[in-house]
């Protein structure tokens, strides 16, 4: 059974609903959670200072998301771990996922416009999460 | 004088059309800003007043002061030796080569030969700070060297930039005192008007670095300089102040990248003919190579000397060979004097571009340290807590 599992976490709906499943995975396989918030910073960046302003906004705006669902969790006797990291969230979860050893990965999603699905981050952390988790997904 | 209302309308609404690519695409605006640049200036051709002149170099010397102010240098002085010769190496071996290429092979004149060179000779430590922040890799003894090289590489730019194309004569000797003089006793003296002024919000602090920044500039151009050449050095000797005044930065970003540099980077982007560089392809891929040849040729054995991993000795050679700001302000620079034509600075400009994205996707794809290999490095120096 699943020992670590990691949650892709940006406290949207489909984040919300994926975080339920993940309490209630842990809960029957006793299980740890790592909560994973993922703060998006400029690629190419032409100053330091402006991915650092990008990682404060990300912190800023994930801190508290990423608190709150942790305290729930906790709360529920849940064993539970939070992060926030930078960059492009497909990676980044694969990363995370790799350095803490975690079996299985859950993440959210929702639906969205064809336009949207076509060339949204969402479908491409998605997929390319898909393509090369190292484990369950 | 509505016509002054209509240009600035249409500099400006590419600069919010660029914000907002960049914030949907998470891309640098910077980037951006540049393709914008050139697909407007090949299409509507937004004029390029003297105003729009002057706020593009008055962007370019802030955004050089503040890549100046980003030195850490605590990390240059644990690693001074490896930092000095890979930043060393990372630029004399693109700008030798690419130099020779442009006038051995492409039969450029010396200083056109010269520009191609310092263009390519760049890397771009923001472009290696975002990835390294991504993969982690910016708080281990790896990511804070090949960083600290990168910022000596860029070093080796401005001062070429700021020395190869002046004639030495009075007034230059003139700015050279001036600005080892505001070298001296600029950190003291900045750290105590900043504790009298204290944030005031009539911005007492950023019109001060303008000041210092714009006076330096006056003197390196009558000398026969570059502007960014002091700030720059400005920009290193502050950075420990200006590192510790985070909210100081946070203004001073905000108002450069509002007004000032998009102005220069959409400049820089409408002056490429692109008609120019769809008849000259291949040498945007001689130069393309000229530049990560040198730099792979010359990086590479460093690493081996200093015992990198093949891995991390890949990594580090790919990641210095990026380049951006530095490339396009030295392209610039070369047009702006008449040393190079603008089908040259087209092609230069297409291949800095290219350089920024290229060899940091190959980077991340293929050669990404991953595990013990992020903090083997140097263990002997203390590893990720010595650093």
């Amino acid at each position: 059974m699943f020992k670590k599992v990691l949650v892709a976490y940006d406290g949207s709906d489909g984040a919300r609903l994926a975080l339920g499943k993940a309490a209630d995975i842990g809960r029957v396989a006793g299980a740890e959670l790592h909560i994973l918030a993922v703060g998006r910073i400029p690629e190419y960046a032409e100053t330091v200072s402006e991915v650092e302003e990008a990682k404060e906004q990300a912190t800023s705006f994930y801190s508290k998301i990423v608190e709150i669902a942790g305290r729930d969790l906790n709360q529920k006797g849940l064993r539970v771990a939070t992060r926030i990291e930078f960059g492009k969230p497909g990676d980044v979860i694969l990363r995370i996922a790799e350095e803490t050893g975690a079996d299985l990965i859950i993440l959210g999603t929702k639906p969205h416009s064809p336009f949207e699905e076509g060339f949204s981050e969402r479908r491409w952390t998605k997929s390319s999460t898909t393509r090369t988790a190292p484990c369950w997904l | 004088m509505e016509q002054l209302w209509w240009t600035a309308l249409t500099w400006i609404g590419l600069a919010l059309v660029s914000s907002l690519v960049s914030l949907k695409i998470g891309i640098s605006v910077a980037l951006i800003e540049l393709v914008f640049g050139i697909l407007a200036g090949n299409s509507i051709r937004p004029p390029i007043t003297e105003w729009v002149n002057f706020l593009a170099s008055f962007g370019a010397v802030i955004l050089t002061f503040l890549a100046g102010a980003e030195l850490e240098s605590q990390t240059v002085k644990k690693f001074w030796k490896e930092s000095l010769l890979l930043g060393l190496i990372g630029f004399f071996a693109p700008f030798g080569v690419s130099w020779f290429v442009a006038q051995a092979i492409l039969q450029w004149d010396l200083r056109a030969a010269q520009i191609a060179g310092l263009a390519l000779s760049t890397t771009s430590v923001a472009v290696v700070y975002a990835v390294m922040v991504e993969t982690g890799l910016n708080e281990t003894p790896i990511g804070k060297l090949i960083l600290a090289a990168c910022f000596v590489n860029d070093l080796g730019t401005v001062i070429a930039l700021g020395l190869l194309f002046t004639s030495f004569g009075f007034w230059f000797w003139a700015f050279v005192v001036v600005a080892a003089a505001a070298l001296l006793f600029l950190p003291q003296f900045t750290r105590f008007y900043l504790r009298q002024v204290n944030a005031h919000p009539s911005e007492p602090e950023v019109k001060y670095l303008y000041l210092i920044l714009l006076f330096l500039a006056y003197f390196a151009v009558k000398g026969g300089s570059e502007g960014v050449l002091p700030a720059y050095l400005v920009g290193m000797v502050l950075a420990d102040s200006f590192l510790a005044n985070k909210e100081l930065i946070r203004r001073m970003r905000a108002s450069t990248f509002a007004l000032l540099t998009p102005f220069y980077f959409l400049k820089a982007g409408s002056l490429v003919n692109l008609t120019a560089v769809f008849s000259s392809m291949g040498l945007v891929v001689v130069f393309f190579l000229s530049k990560s040849v040198a730099k792979f040729l010359g990086l590479y054995p460093a690493g081996v000397l200093f015992k990198f991993t093949t891995k991390v000795n890949f990594y580090t050679t790919m990641m210095m060979s990026t380049g951006l700001t530095f490339g396009t302000i030295s392209a610039l620079y070369g047009l702006t004097n008449g040393i190079i034509s603008r089908e040259q600075y087209s092609v230069l400009v297409v291949v800095v571009i290219l350089t920024a994205i290229i060899p940091t996707l190959i980077a991340q794809s293929f050669f990404e340290p991953k595990g013990r290999e992020r903090e083997i490095l140097f263990a002997g120096k203390g590893g990720r807590e010595g650093v």
